[in-house]
């Protein structure tokens, strides 16, 4: 295997090029932090407590060196020391060594003040000034109707759409900062929004927004990556969500605090919900359990599954403590919150239902407003609909592979999906017939390279 | 605004069809099968130590070196609600950032931002993301310039030219792309452009892979000194032929025949595991006819004889494993018995597979059926028959498609599938078991789909039977599997019989038969193969042909163009006896039998019905198998200090040439002289007479010290401590 380790070379002879000038922190040496040390040193990963992605963690530095610089003197500042192979071990540990030339922009920097030069738009990522145009359909992630059924909620990138159900076309694009927005929530009121996401592997943020002005009430984030998709209280004063961070967060709407931060998963928390009364909260993780914990204080309560495979998707019964769990083995499982017996290790006494294997991973479900029906999308080409008391197949709806998002609408007649293809569709629940599709943004008219893939 | 329903780059999307992207791709039109997929492995994304690896990596799993495409692009494009790639802007896409290291990621920079790989994936996702169709997009094969490849020297190197076929008929140029590995290092490694670089004299296998298909290129380092000329030896029979013609190609001189001496012990050893007697090796050396005759009369003689049977059956025993932990005591006679039936009336080999394959019945009353009693599970069932008698390892395939190969996952379960239905259950005896064929629920599922899996061959051959109704089906396989149009059936066991002989296969390891696992010469194993078949599959006649070749029959002893030899056979390769035949060459040499528990007294270590019998922890000390496996790797046959500290200290041999009725002790009695008594010990221990130096030494030896008998058995004792004994050579 061959690897292109050019990235220094050419950095460093920028560098070298640029000798009359200062060094720039933003320019030149973010840049060489970021491709040479971020892997371990960053906010997710944290190696020697020390994240190397922002001027901040430099100046804070790790447990065992400290500060990472020491302005104006490269000789005592860890960073040089490391990369220079002055101190053991050298760094990037078991990576090639930087060049003589990285080595010196570095220094020089440290030399010259170390100051930070990031410009004030870099600083944070803004939401964009104009709505963005598509040259070609983003994918749906979050959807939901709004509960007076006059709106149709869909994200895309950075921003909301809301579509006015009646066809007279989107009431608003509420443009924010995140790419991409795992799950869409309306108040039980209407007045308000609340979108979960984040941009990847950078930020997670939870928006709330004013649907009467339309406009951004708070921003909370969280997390260096996104945030997975959630829930709000029965009351709409509160929202929880799972993280990449394996944690279960439970915020306030009105002052965007974070109440809690639970971390009984172990491994990324796909999605939560509340129970019916707002008391309890399941969770549902790449772990493979689905956890039930209490809302007012995160504190974990049981697994309310029997562990078998990773879990991507869980709703609640409408009207009962019910959950619909589903994710890699492809049954949809109905397991109820309240466990008849006692507690045994491996004890199955809480499922309720097992339903039909599907064709693929199970990413989306949803109940009717009824919690008489269920709906069941993800890698199979096919959107199901279930009898959730009998289990037996209803009808199906016909989509294209890869949903990642199912919602019915509040009069339980209709039932909307998403997912790969950037496509709404809009169905008969009682018969799976296709009432409309659209792509839920404006598209561009496609280049002419893209004009050739509509063939496909 | 209005509602946009312009349908833009939407392609079709199930969970069988991923979307094929444009019907006739131009250079221009990007597909993940044919660009983003080689993007993947060429930059060790789908490398085993990172995403590659069956956990994955930090919650993203891709196959192992790409070996399932669909697989990979669901995880890239499905999971986590499509979180890896970003078709408003692609740029922003996690599937570039993170290996550009825009954003933090521990597997550090794959490839810089807007270089090729970037800007391919870019482009691709821009393009709406296709996966492309397997049958347009997919390679159809590689070819690889020179198809063989000569290096004049060490240090030579030679570059190689890769073109990808793709379904669709076009071609790319694939040599920067594809990756190329040497199976032996230490004869050529593969320098940092690809370039294969002659390291020591020898040969090696350069595999070429890229997207699933691989090519292996045969490549011999030369000999450059100057001054080779071909010594023709005596050629007996084909296989010298196929030897000599490749050993004068590469500049190899094959060793002289072995003298008399050393063949006896070597022919003795090889085919009944026990070395001649003293009287046996004396008459053999002493026998005034021509080498070339005495020897085919002595072949001739041992083939099919008693202690043939025995040692034999030893062999079969081991693979089959017969072993009283799986098969009880009684089923474990019942199967030693027809395993030595078989060998004694040397029944044809397709004949005993076909029997073993396709028994049923009672374990004491049809013991091949004790077959089915150590494969007792349809997966294990189809492993043993396909690495026993195919030589081909399907195990990788339970989890993932070989990734060296072509079975995939499905032929793992199609051909486990025609086991589905063989069931056990109680017989009338103790400890007995009855193997039958189920009527209902026989069937095996595949773990991807969950569905049943019909039966099917793992490829397809000349004659093979239509598979038939359920349940059994293994009558068909079994006919299919045994049949001469098998490609792989005659070839594995001539080329595991030759290991025998050997030391080695002409494929080696003998049962890891596959295309980047080339054979040495394959012209010898093609004319074995043939052979064997046009005698009607006749294992002695396989036997006596490899023992009568001079190339078995060749000296240990090298010259200046074959020393460094050690895959061709220009000469003997030295073997350390295995455990049981050390044990009897002792009982030949000492004259004094070990004790053996449950089994009758006079029985032989070739003899022994399984692992449970030993003396003393000695044979399983010396590497005999446990029976647990099929495999050949089983058997140790190193010779460690332990070991030979255990010989030297050991109480097997001490208490054996000490013997009250022991060869010295008997010898004594008998009133020997001592030339006669050093005489029968070299007889007995090394099968030769010593040398006129020996004798006097020995002679010295026997006079002085602590009297007769004792300077005696100092003496055998460092005779079987030499080499001599315990190696065949």
């Amino acid at each position: 295997m061959r690897i292109c380790r050019a990235a220094v070379v050419a950095l460093a002879t920028g560098a070298a090029l640029s000798a009359a000038d200062t060094i720039s922190y933003y320019e030149e040496v973010r840049p060489l932090l970021q491709v040479h040390c971020s892997g371990c040193h960053q906010p997710a990963n944290l190696l020697s407590g020390l994240d190397i992605t922002s001027y901040g963690g430099i100046l804070r530095g790790g447990s065992k060196h400290g500060a990472s610089i020491i302005k104006g003197a490269p000789d005592r500042s860890p960073l040089v020391g490391l990369v220079a192979g002055r101190i053991e071990p050298r760094m990037p540990m078991g990576g090639a060594a930087l060049g003589t030339d990285a080595v010196a922009v570095l220094e020089r920097w440290v030399r010259e003040g170390a100051e930070d030069d990031t410009p004030a738009e870099a600083r944070a990522p803004q939401p964009p000034a104009e709505p963005p145009t598509y040259d070609q359909a983003p994918t749906i992630t979050g959807m939901a109707f709004s509960p007076d059924g006059s709106l149709l909620a869909v994200g895309g990138f950075k921003e909301v759409v809301l579509h006015r159900l009646d066809g007279s076309g989107i009431e608003a694009r509420l443009l924010g900062r995140s790419d991409k927005i795992h799950s869409i929530h309306f108040s039980p009121d209407g007045k308000r929004l609340v979108a979960i996401g984040g941009t990847p592997a950078q930020f997670g943020e939870l928006q709330v927004w004013d649907l009467e002005s339309h406009s951004l009430e708070r921003s909370v984030t969280a997390t260096p990556d996104t945030l997975f998709a959630g829930d709000l209280s029965p009351d709409g004063t509160r929202a929880v969500f799972g993280a990449a961070d394996k944690s279960v967060r439970m915020v306030n709407l009105s002052s965007g605090e974070v109440l809690y931060t639970a971390g009984h998963h172990e491994d990324w928390v796909l999605q939560a919900v509340f129970g019916v009364d707002g008391k309890r909260i399941v969770s549902v993780s790449r772990d493979r359990a689905a956890k039930l914990a209490d809302a007012s204080t995160g504190a974990f309560l049981e697994n309310v599954n029997f562990l078998r495979d990773k879990l991507y998707a869980i709703a609640r019964h409408p009207r009962r403590d019910y959950v619909l769990i589903g994710g890699e083995d492809r049954v949809p499982y109905l397991y109820t919150m309240d466990r008849p017996r006692a507690l045994k290790i491996a004890d199955d006494s809480t499922l309720v239902r097992k339903f039909e294997e599907q064709d693929g991973q199970i990413f989306a479900l949803a109940f009717s407003p009824d919690g008489s029906r269920l709906a069941v999308g993800g890698v199979a080409g096919e959107v199901p609909v279930y009898d959730s008391e009998t289990g037996e197949r209803i009808t199906t709806c016909q989509v294209p592979g890869g949903i990642f998002v199912v919602a019915f609408h509040p009069d339980g007649g209709r039932l909307a999906t998403g997912g790969f293809d950037g496509l709404v569709r809009i169905f008969e629940a009682a018969t799976g017939s296709e009432v409309e599709s659209f792509v839920p943004v404006p598209v561009e008219k496609a280049r002419s390279d893209s004009d050739a893939g509509a063939a496909g | 605004m209005n509602r946009v329903t312009i349908l833009v780059c939407v392609v079709a999307l199930t969970a069988t069809v991923l979307p094929a992207g444009a019907a006739n791709p131009s250079e221009s039109r990007l597909t993940f099968l044919r660009d983003v997929m080689p993007v993947l492995n060429n930059t060790g994304c789908t490398a085993g130590a990172c995403h590659g690896s069956a956990k994955g990596k930090n919650g993203f799993k891709l196959s192992l070196r790409g070996y399932d495409p669909e697989f990979d692009y669901r995880a890239l494009l499905f999971e986590v609600s499509g979180r890896r790639f970003n078709r408003a802007v692609p740029t922003a896409s996690l599937m570039l950032s993170k290996p550009s290291m825009q954003v933090p990621h521990e597997g550090g920079l794959r490839f810089e931002k807007d270089s090729d790989p970037y800007n391919t994936i870019a482009k691709w996702i821009s393009q709406g993301a296709p996966f492309g169709d397997p049958a347009v997009d997919g390679v159809v094969r590689l070819d690889v310039e020179p198809v063989e490849i000569f290096l004049d020297g060490p240090g030579e190197t030679q570059t190689l030219q890769v073109t990808a076929h793709y379904g669709d008929g076009t071609t790319r140029d694939v040599s920067s792309l594809a990756v190329v590995e040497s199976n032996s290092t230490s004869t050529a490694h593969i320098d940092d452009s690809g370039a294969v670089v002659g390291e020591r004299i020898g040969e090696a296998a350069i595999l070429v892979r890229y997207e699933g298909k691989f090519m292996t290129v045969p490549m011999t380092v030369l000999n450059p000194a100057p001054g080779f000329e071909w010594v023709q030896r005596p050629v007996h029979n084909f296989i010298d032929e196929h030897i000599d013609a490749k050993l004068k190609r590469l500049h190899i001189q094959p060793s002289a025949l072995a003298d008399d001496a050393r063949f006896v012990r070597r022919l003795y050893l090889d085919l009944t595991g026990i070395p001649p007697t003293p009287e046996q090796a004396r008459a053999f050396i002493e026998d005034p006819d021509s080498a070339r005759a005495k020897r085919n009369r002595l072949i001739e003689e041992l083939v099919g004889g008693d202690a043939y049977v025995d040692h034999w059956s030893l062999k079969w025993g081991d693979l089959l494993q017969s072993n009283r932990k799986h098969l009880g005591e009684k089923g474990m006679w019942a199967f030693r018995q027809w395993i030595r039936d078989a060998i004694a009336y040397n029944q044809p080999y397709d004949e005993f597979v076909k029997e073993l394959l396709t028994s049923v019945g009672s374990t004491y009353q049809a013991p091949a059926a004790n077959y089915y009693r150590v494969n007792d599970d349809p997966k294990l069932a189809m492993e043993t028959a396909t690495q026993l008698f195919l030589g081909v390892r399907m195990v990788c395939a339970q989890c993932h498609d070989h990734p060296f190969e072509r079975w995939t996952q499905s032929q793992y379960f199609q051909m486990a599938a025609f086991f589905a239905a063989v069931g056990m259950k109680p017989g009338f005896d103790s400890d007995e078991q009855i193997v039958y064929i189920r009527g209902d629920d026989a069937e095996l599922r595949h773990p991807k789909t969950n569905k049943p899996v019909e039966p099917d061959y793992l490829l397809a051959s000349a004659g093979m039977p239509e598979i038939g109704s359920l349940p059994d089906t293994r009558e068909a396989l079994a006919v299919w599997l045994t049949s001469e149009n098998n490609p792989y059936f005659a070839k594995a066991i001539v080329n595991r019989v030759w290991s025998y002989f050997f030391g080695r296969g002409i494929i080696e390891p003998v049962d890891d038969i596959r295309s980047s696992n080339p054979p040495i010469n394959p012209a010898l194993l093609d004319a074995l193969e043939a052979d064997f078949i046009a005698n009607g599959f006749d294992m002695q006649h396989l036997i006596r042909t490899i023992v009568e070749s001079r190339t078995y029959q060749a000296s240990m002893e090298t010259n200046d163009w074959n020393a460094n030899d050690e895959v061709n056979f220009s000469h003997f390769r030295p073997r350390r006896l295995p455990a049981e035949s050390l044990l009897d060459a002792v009982t030949i040499a000492t004259g004094a039998r070990p004790d053996f528990p449950e089994v009758p007294e006079d029985f032989s270590a070739q003899q022994l019905p399984d692992p449970h019998v030993d003396t003393g922890g000695f044979l399983s000390m010396f590497g005999r198998p446990d029976r647990e496996s099929p495999c050949e790797c089983e058997r140790r046959n190193d010779l460690s200090l332990p070991l030979a500290m255990s010989l030297v200290n050991g109480p097997t041999l001490a208490d054996a040439i000490a013997h009250p009725d022991g060869r010295i002790a008997k010898a004594i009695l008998a009133g020997r002289s001592n030339r006669e008594l050093i005489e029968e010990l070299y007889l007995a221990a090394l099968s030769r007479m010593p040398t006129p130096q020996e004798m006097d030494e020995a002679l010295t030896y026997l006079t002085s010290g602590s009297g007769r008998a004792s300077q005696s058995q100092d003496l055998l004792w460092a005779l079987v401590n030499s080499n001599a004994f315990l190696f065949n050579r």
